[in-house]
């Protein structure tokens, strides 16, 4: 899978691409609009990370290119520019997905994931580890074969950590990866924990709760 | 041009010479009946052969001028009094427009100030200074409103840096104090993250960038969101009342909208007592919500004050309840505090 990031915060970019580093990626790195253009217009890519604001242009006129030349590459805005206007734009020139900066790295990984699947496994639509079957059609998980009840939260905190499998993912990404804006508001990410600890209960009864180890309470990891 | 003094002189001199033209009659029948009464008197004598009448001339003038001091004094003042009553009031008129304008200036909301032309000299270099000012003012308070935007954006970079390289960091084998040391990171990039969005969202709000407004049933906006809000409420009960038959439909700006009752909302839990209840009501054209204290009354005065905090608010950045006065302002609503038997409540008027 080839992936281009087109940041020009060079310490960034290298942060995502170690991030991304133990999956099956080929990651490119483009740091200003020119190289961006050219590597756009030479090569194929899967996915494409897109910062707008680039020296030398603005990544808009990127998009509009990679729209009008190669349909398949998948794109997700990832700007400092969290205003509506662009992310409308962005959307309706043919950007698949976009996430404001700050962004936590897992939330990012996820959302390759996501579009990933979406573009090139259509049919495919079950996430499987460590005992734990996910269906993301009907939103139906079974642990050890058992049929789990979980509600949008636990759902949508399980998958987080199952498409981040192997990897410690902060407390912190997951406050805001359920909640948004509101996490950074709350005095602590309490509410993580809880809903943590329901859904370790649950995957108890399917002898899977050993699969989310804590560290420290600073984050969490899913083994599978 | 004129100069003010100039233009007075000529009004006070053509409003003299008119009111004299005037007052010709009376002039002409002063000195009928005065100067001339005893040559007249000699003439008609002459004329018709009968002996010459006792004349009173020294007395005839006398009267006369005093008369006629009193008349001239009589023309002065009343084209004096008419200069300044009505001439003047025209002649004044652009300073007290442009006095009255420089008063009801607002420099948060109105363009720059533009002035009717003038014909006066000094009043055509007032509001040139006054403009030049004024203009002056306007420029850097737009340009720092700008700063603040453009400061905002700049950090969510580097912020973004710090969030990944933690992300990066929190996958090694960390020991129970270094994760415990990168968690108290964390927490601080989110407070960073979190003050530096406030920030870009109050200067959007001053900068006008959020003009799209659709109609929005707020009962129902508050509905959709209420699941959110179960997730990070922990132990406290949330109930959302509505009250009161009518809807309350309010045009408004859905992000402006969202994020004034996410603080209203984030705010209530996080103030609230261990357990308590937070009441969120909405009713006709207005929504409030409620929430059990843990101290006393909040300090009114300050409270929706940018960066004033009050009490021990560890967390808070001092920009939430800043943030839902801007919204209201905005919109034209009120927000409105009130402290009722250990109660916080904070409701809004819509319109």
């Amino acid at each position: 899978m080839k992936l281009l990031i087109i940041e020009d915060e060079k310490s960034l970019s290298d942060s995502i691409v170690e991030f991304l580093s133990n999956e099956s990626y080929l990651c490119e790195q483009a740091f200003t609009y020119n190289d961006a253009m050219m590597k756009v217009s030479c090569y194929d890519y899967d996915c494409i990370l897109l910062d707008l604001m680039l020296p030398g242009g603005s990544g808009l006129e990127i998009l509009k290119v990679i729209k009008n030349n190669k349909l398949r590459s998948g794109v997700i805005i990832v700007s400092a520019r969290d205003s509506l206007d662009d992310k409308v734009n962005g959307l309706k020139i043919g950007a698949d997905d976009y996430l404001s900066k700050p962004f936590h790295l897992p939330e990012l990984s996820m959302r390759i994931y996501a579009l990933m699947r979406r573009k090139f496994f259509t049919s495919d639509n079950i996430v499987e580890s460590g005992g734990v079957i996910i269906d993301l059609l009907s939103q139906s998980v079974s642990a050890g074969g058992k049929e789990m009840h979980l509600t949008k939260t636990e759902y949508q905190l399980l998958l987080f950590l199952i498409e981040n499998k192997n990897r410690v993912v902060s407390k912190s990404a997951l406050a805001e990866h359920l909640s948004g804006d509101m996490a950074d508001m709350m005095d602590d990410y309490g509410f993580v924990y809880a809903h943590i600890k329901n859904l370790k209960s649950k995957l108890a009864e399917g002898g899977c709760e050993e699969n989310i180890h804590t560290i420290y309470g600073a984050g969490y990891k899913w083994v599978g | 041009m004129k100069s003010l003094r100039q233009k007075t002189l000529w009004q006070f001199l053509l409003c003299t010479a008119g009111i004299m033209l005037l007052a010709t009659p009376v002039f002409y029948l002063l000195t009928k009946h005065f100067y001339a009464e005893d040559i007249i008197d000699v003439l008609e004598s002459m004329r018709s052969g009968t002996p010459v009448p006792p004349l009173d001339l020294e007395q005839d003038i006398m009267i006369g001028v005093m008369l006629q001091y009193a008349l001239i004094f009589i023309v002065l003042s009343v084209s004096f009094l008419l200069m300044m009553q009505m001439i003047a009031r025209k002649t004044w008129s652009p300073f007290y427009d442009t006095l009255h304008k420089l008063e009801h200036y607002n420099i948060e909301q109105d363009e720059s100030l533009k002035f009717a032309p003038v014909k006066i000299k000094e009043f055509a270099q007032l509001n040139e200074v006054a403009s030049k000012l004024i203009s002056k003012d306007k420029e850097s308070f737009v340009a720092q409103k700008h700063f603040i935007e453009n400061a905002s954006h700049e950090m969510q970079t580097p912020i973004a840096v710090l969030k990944g390289k933690l992300d990066l960091l929190l996958q090694e084998e960390l020991t129970e104090k270094q994760s415990q040391l990168v968690s108290e990171m964390y927490s601080v990039t989110g407070r960073l993250s979190r003050l530096d969005k406030n920030l870009l969202l109050l200067a959007k709000i001053d900068n006008k960038q959020y003009e799209r407004k659709e109609i929005i049933d707020v009962y129902k906006f508050i509905e959709e969101r209420m699941a959110m809000f179960a997730d990070i409420k922990n132990d406290r009960d949330i109930n959302l009342v509505k009250i009161g038959a009518g809807d309350c439909e309010v045009k408004a700006n859905s992000i402006l909208l969202e994020s004034l009752i996410n603080n209203l909302v984030v705010n209530a839990i996080r103030h609230s007592k261990k357990d308590g209840t937070i009441n969120v009501f909405v009713g006709n054209n207005e929504a409030s919500v409620t929430n059990e204290a843990i101290n006393g009354k909040l300090d009114e005065e300050n409270l929706f004050k940018r960066f004033v905090n009050n009490q021990d608010e560890s967390r808070g950045n001092g920009l939430g309840l800043a943030i839902a006065k801007a919204v209201c302002d905005y919109h034209g609503w009120k927000i409105k505090y009130t402290f009722n038997n250990s109660l916080h409540s904070f409701s809004v008027i819509f319109g």
